[in-house]
Formats: C-alpha cells, structure tokens, sequence
C-alpha cells in the first residue's frame, strides 16, 4: 500500500517552475530522506506532501485521495509537517503549543480532555520536555524549541510524518535522540516518515530509501547502500569524498574531503 | 485561576468606573443619592439627568469601547501585527465615509447608516490588504497604508461634506469622535449589533490564536487560512462600523486595550478577548468621563482625548517594534 504517490507534479512559486516532471512511490512504513544542494527544491517537495504548496501540475495522492480535493482538516489529521522556519507568540508555553497539535481532530466546539493530555503528556515524555513543558516558548533555547515544534507534529498523530531539516539547532546529542525517536515511531507504529536531511550520514543511517535533488530534478532515488558513491556525491555537491561502510549494519559513512569550486580558486 | 482572578477584577474595575462615570458630570449626584434611584427614591430632576442623559451615554461609551478594543484584537490576529487598529489602518475613516454618505446625501435612509458604516469598514480593510499583505504585514506597511487610506477615504468624507456643508452643522461633533448628547434611540440602533458581534468574537478564539502562528502551520493545524482570515476581517470591520455609525472616529482604543491586556494576562485569546472586551469598555468610558468634566461646562470629543492619549503610546510600540 502507499502512503504517498506522486505523478508528473510540477510545483513552483507564481510563474517560476522549481520542482519539474517528480514522479515517486513512497510506501506505507518507509522511512525516506531527502537530500540536495541549497535550493534544489527540498523543502518545496515537502511543503507539496502537506498541501502547503498546490500543484501547478500533476497530483499528489496521500493514500488513495487526491490531495487537492481533501480539506486542510482532512490532511492535517494524517499529515503533520515540522517546519524550517516557525513563528510563535511569545509567550505561550511549550505544553501549550503542543496541545494545538491536537486541534486537527477536534470539532470547533470541543475542547481539551482525558485524551489529549495523556497523548500530550506522552509527547512531552519522547520529546524530553518535562522540564521545560510549562516554560515560555521565549525563554527555550533554538534546541529546545525545535523539539517542542517536533511535539507539536507528533501530538497530530500523524499517518505521515514531514521533517524539515529537523536537527537544525540541535546538538549531537539530541540530533541523534530526535533521529532516534523518529525510527522508533516508524517501526513501532508504521508510522511513514519524509525528512529533509544536510547530513549525508544521518540521511545514510536513518533512512531505507534516499531521494537526491537537484535543481528539481531527482538524480538518484534508492537505497541509501546502493546509491551513495563518490561519483554521485561529486555530480551533485561538486565535492570530492571518501566513502567507508559502517561495521555493523553496513551504511555507507561519507567523509568529504575537497571542495572543486575551491580547489580551482586557489 | 491567576487568569480568571484578573477578569473578576476588571469587571469590578468596570463596575466601579459605572458608577464614577453617571455620578460625575455638569451636577455630581452623590453615589448614595444614585442608590437611592435604585429603589425608586429621590430627587426627580437628578433622576432625569441620570436617566435621560447620562445612563445612555454611559452605556454607549462601554459599548463602543469594547467593540473597538474586540475589532483591534482581531485585526492585530488576522494581520499579525500588534499596531493594527481600526483607527490607524483606516477602517474607521472608512466606516465614517460609509455613514456621511447616507447621513448627508439621503439623510430620510438614516436606518441605513449602521450598514453602510459596516460596508465602508469593509472596504477599508480590503484596500488594507491589497496594500499591505506580503505574509503578514509589517509595521511600516501597516502604517503606510494606513496613512493613506486615511487620507484617500478622509479626503472622500471632506468632498462630501463640503458639497453638502448646508447639512454638516448636525454633524460636526460626529466627525470628531464624540459621545456627546447620545440618547436610547442611538443605542437601540447598535446593542443588537454589538451583541451580536461580540458574541461572534468568541467563536474567533481558537481561529485568532493559530493565525498568530505561521501561515504554513495554521494549514497545517487544519484551518482554511484565508476563508478564515477574511471571516475574523469581516467581523472587526463589523464592529468597527457599526461603533463609528453612531460614535464617529475614536481612535487608538484598539491599539491601547489589547496591548495592555496582552501585557497583564497574555496573548491567548480565550483570555485577552475577554478582558479586551472589559478593559475597553473601561478605558472609553473614563476618556468620556474625562472628556466631559475636564473643562466644564465645555465637552471635549472622546475622540481627541484618546488622540491624546494613544499618540503617544502608539508612537512607544512602534519604536519596541523596530526594536525588536
Ligand atoms: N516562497 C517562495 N517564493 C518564491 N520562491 C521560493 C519560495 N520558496 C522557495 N523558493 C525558491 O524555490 C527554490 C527551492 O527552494 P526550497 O526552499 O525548496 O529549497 P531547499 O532545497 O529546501 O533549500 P535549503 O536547503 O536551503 O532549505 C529556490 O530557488 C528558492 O529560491
Ligand atoms: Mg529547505
């Protein structure tokens, strides 16, 4: 079954063209990140996955439903999507903030109850805000206020779950927590997940399927172990690198070394 | 429970500027004496006074100040931006183009007025905008367009009253923004509408408070953003218009409640509309109070007390904002 499919979509801002002729499958359960070059189209795609963005052409499909014909209610009850840039009043509190995460499933008449505190209270828990829940979102460092956006998205008890460089602002640490906890949901619930990654290492580690973009177009698409070589990280970086593969499970590590615009400056 | 104590006690701050605001004027009557009409008792003349003259004026001037300070509130969620006031960004300059027109040109239509204010509102808001809107908008648009819908609209009521200025005697004290002279019949004609529209207002809680987040997300949370936007549009211009129908322009009420609100009770909506609605018809009733005895016997226009008044504090956000 899947979660996603997209045909021939074509999507962009007013006249200009961004993403060109993408057709993918992203199956019920998989686990797939995105990754390319500034501006290659990423967060774009994504933004097309929670009807941020309409189509110029082509369809998105989230399960059997044409996307354009469902109500943002609709597709904000089985699509939550973490944002690369948010905006907030500031003084709300991080336990607040994540409540509006359950609003999707409510009618406009109904208000908090038993369930949503305890869904919110499991949200805090994973997301490690105990501390903090009762906190001025103004007063969270840009971490922290990361993981309470995080919350938001998975109080929406989300079918699919969209990432958008979700390890900005995060240290390793919680880099690898947050990663961590999204590969569990996945497992754990089925949970189908779509990030935006930069580390290629993150993207090789925590993903069974990358999708690269280029300048809209997508130049590889597979299994992280397959398609990640040198060749490719050259064609779509300019970037020269040494590939090693991981003991226990085999991902491929990259390690970049020189940059080709650089190198032919000095 | 901090939250609920400070509406308990704004009401009770609301209470007892009733009671200053119909004890004071041209002849103080004494709050015992006014206790005493409470029971039927009393002087007749002062009777009169209270109940002719001052109680209507009284309940006019919370009336139309907590519909401005609800209008502000709103606006400022929709255009996410706190300078957003019915009086600065035009909406009042256009309800008051909408009023004239009927009040001056078919002045046997007055019925009409409340509605063409509301129009005029609209229309306001729309030119605002068009103007104005790139994701929100930011101070300096908001102020920008305002200035010039102010002038293009004010510009409009000027032309009109101008080719009617047989007519504009009646009126005068209309255009700057007063409750002066206001009888039942001038309240009849809005407590149904701003019943109504504050009523309305509570429906907006949970809309106003994800709007305060980014567009992306609020579709995201399952709201039709822009069905929305415009519906919480319509209703600040609704009650912008039908306050400036009867009351003229008053500026600043808008701008001046909810920032206080917001600083003593927070930005949530389910507690900032409440008090907004509260402190509003508060803060109008004590500048009319003021307007009225401050130089007695002359009457200032409430309009130009909060002139007064908001300029300044306009001009302080404005700085925090740019600040920021
Ligand atoms: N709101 C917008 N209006 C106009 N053009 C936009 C808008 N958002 C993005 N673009 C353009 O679309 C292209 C793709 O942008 P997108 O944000 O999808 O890139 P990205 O791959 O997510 O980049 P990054 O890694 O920097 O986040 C860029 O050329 C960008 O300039
Ligand atoms: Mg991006």
């Amino acid at each position: 079954m899947n979660a996603v499919k997209i045909s021939n979509l074509c999507l962009g801002y007013g006249k200009k063209t961004v993403i060109k002729d993408f057709t993918i499958d992203i199956e019920k359960g998989q686990m797939v990140s995105i990754i390319g070059p500034n501006g290659s189209g990423k967060s774009t795609v994504l933004k097309s996955l929670a009807k941020l963005l309409e189509p110029q052409e082509g369809i998105v499909y989230i399960g059997k439903n044409n996307i354009t014909h469902m109500s943002n209610k609709e597709v904000s009850t089985s699509v939550s999507i973490l944002l690369q840039h948010n905006t907030y009043p500031a003084d709300i509190s991080a336990r607040d903030l994540i409540y509006y995460g359950r609003l999707p499933h409510k009618k406009w008449y109904q208000t908090k109850d038993q369930e949503d505190e305890k869904i919110i209270d499991w949200v805090i828990k994973n997301t490690n805000l105990e501390e903090l829940q009762y906190k001025k979102i103004n007063c969270l460092s840009g971490g922290e206020r990361q993981r309470v956006w995080l919350g938001v998205a998975l109080a929406q008890q989300p079918k699919i779950l969209l990432l958008d460089e979700p390890t900005t602002y995060l240290d390793i640490s919680y880099q690898l927590e947050l990663l961590e906890l999204v590969k569990m949901l996945n497992q754990r619930s089925d949970m189908t997940v779509v990030m935006v990654l930069h580390d290629l290492n993150q993207a090789s580690k925590y993903s069974n399927r990358v999708i690269v973009l280029k300048e809209g177009q997508i130049v590889a698409d597979g299994d992280p172990k397959e398609i990640l070589n040198k060749e490719l990280i050259r064609k779509v970086y300019n970037v020269e690198s040494r590939i090693y593969y991981d003991e226990v499970d085999g991902h491929p590590i990259i390690i970049p070394n020189k940059n080709n615009l650089g190198g032919e400056r000095i | 429970m901090k939250k609920a104590l400070i509406i308990l006690i704004s009401i009770l701050l609301f209470i007892i500027t009733v009671f200053f605001a119909v004890s004071m004027g041209s002849v103080n009557i004494p709050l015992k004496e006014i206790f005493n009409f409470l029971f039927d008792k009393g002087d007749v003349i002062n009777k009169s006074i209270i109940f002719d003259i001052r109680l209507p004026r009284v309940l006019i001037a919370a009336l139309v100040g907590s519909n401005l300070a609800v209008a502000g509130a709103l606006l400022q969620s929709v255009m996410k931006n706190p300078l957003a006031d019915p009086g600065i960004i035009g909406v009042s300059s256009g309800a008051s183009l909408g009023a004239i027109t009927i009040m001056l040109i078919i002045p046997q239509y007055t019925y009409l007025v409340p509605l063409f204010a509301f129009l005029g509102g609209v229309f306001a808001t729309f030119l605002i905008f068009i103007l104005a809107w790139k994701d929100g908008i930011k101070p300096i648009r908001i102020i920008l367009s305002g200035v010039a819908i102010n002038a293009m609209l004010g510009g409009a009521t000027s032309l009109i009253s101008v080719l009617n200025s047989d007519r504009i005697q009646g009126i005068l004290m209309w255009v700057n923004g007063s409750i002066s002279g206001r009888s039942w019949n001038d309240l009849n004609m809005i407590l149904v509408y701003s019943i109504i529209g504050l009523i309305l207002s509570f429906f907006c809680i949970r809309t106003s408070n994800i709007l305060l987040l980014s567009d992306e997300k609020a579709v995201n949370l399952g709201i039709n953003v822009n069905r929305t936007r415009v519906l919480i549009s319509l209703l600040g211009a609704f009650l912008a218009g039908i306050s400036t129908s009867i009351v003229g322009i008053i500026g600043f009420v808008g701008l001046v409640v909810p920032h206080i609100s917001r600083l003593v009770i927070g930005s949530d909506y389910k507690y900032l509309l409440p008090l907004s609605m509260i402190g509003g018809a508060t803060m109008l009733l004590l500048a009319d109070t003021f307007a009225r005895i401050v130089a007695k016997p002359i009457e200032l226009p409430v309009g130009t007390i909060m002139a007064v008044i908001g300029g300044p504090f306009f001009l302080y956000l404005l700085r925090k904002g740019e600040k920021r």
